[in-house]
């Protein structure tokens, strides 16, 4: 049942991205409530998640835009294609 | 003709959709060229490929699949040229006391309203620098995961490593994001 502070970490951060097996969910918890600082951690890696997704978001509702000359040589190559 | 099949009007393909391509590409490669050539990538093997257009999908959706396409042969480019280096982070003691953390990388408490700070756009920009400051392979893997949101077998199919090869790299990418993050924006 027990697992090292790097174990741990890892478990967390696979944790992010999908549900973890229960044994090994199970081996977070118990690591997690002797362990300070990984519970610290594991809190700073949730809040990272929602940066992310936060950050993608606001990403592609977008304010970076191509240049209109960099348009126009763009409409040009179509052109040429069509 | 039922007029629910989308058709494709390529003329009309950089006023409508380049700059929402542009957002798309932007924010993987993180870099305003490259994302600009993987636009007009797209709109070329668009172009040759508008045969295969069935009108299933949206012009949008058919364009980002192949962007998509795009971005990861771009990945597949840069992470076989930068070989399999692997750079090594310590981040627990090794030895004895194996798995235990070293004391200077021992997170601390994070200060601010974070809720708050999420919506941040500031904060979007530094955790950019931070996933850039990443070494490539490692920003790689993590925009995959995170941002592309494959699958984990297809990242290792498209990069040519193990799973648990790909969890070590995000572990550690995001390890190091959250320091980058402490220094930069949560210590205040």
């Amino acid at each position: 049942m027990k697992i090292n502070c790097e174990e741990a970490t890892e478990l967390c951060t696979r944790a992010q991205y999908g549900r973890l097996p229960i044994v090994n969910q199970l081996k977070l918890n118990f690591h997690l409530f002797m362990c300070k600082i990984c519970g610290t951690f594991s809190k700073q890696n949730k809040i990272l998640t929602k940066c992310m997704a936060e950050h993608v978001k606001r990403a592609h509702n977008g304010h970076a835009k191509l240049s209109d000359e960099e348009k126009e040589t763009m409409i040009e190559v179509i052109k040429n294609e069509l | 003709m039922p007029d629910s099949k989308h058709t494709l009007t390529p003329e009309k393909w950089v006023d409508n959709q380049a700059d929402y391509l542009f957002n798309y590409a932007i924010t993987r490669v993180n870099n305003h060229e490259v994302a600009k050539d993987l636009v007009q990538e797209t709109f070329f093997a668009g172009l040759k490929a508008m045969a295969n257009f069935q009108g299933k999908a949206s012009e949008r959706t058919w364009l980002i699949s192949i962007l998509k396409r795009k971005i990861i042969d771009y990945y597949r480019k840069i992470n076989s040229a930068k070989g399999k280096a692997e750079v090594k982070m310590n981040f627990y003691t090794e030895g004895e006391r194996e798995g235990e953390w070293i004391e200077e990388r021992v997170p601390n408490s994070w200060k601010g309203e974070i809720e708050k700070d999420i919506e941040n756009r500031e904060l979007g920009a530094v955790l950019e620098r931070c996933i850039d400051a990443l070494p490539e392979k490692y920003s790689i893997v993590f925009r995959m995961k995170t941002i592309d949101q494959f699958e984990t077998e297809e990242i290792c199919k498209e990069l040519n490593i193990t799973s648990s090869n790909l969890w070590v790299i995000i572990h550690r990418a995001r390890t190091q994001l959250r320091r980058c993050m402490e220094v930069n924006w949560f210590k205040k």
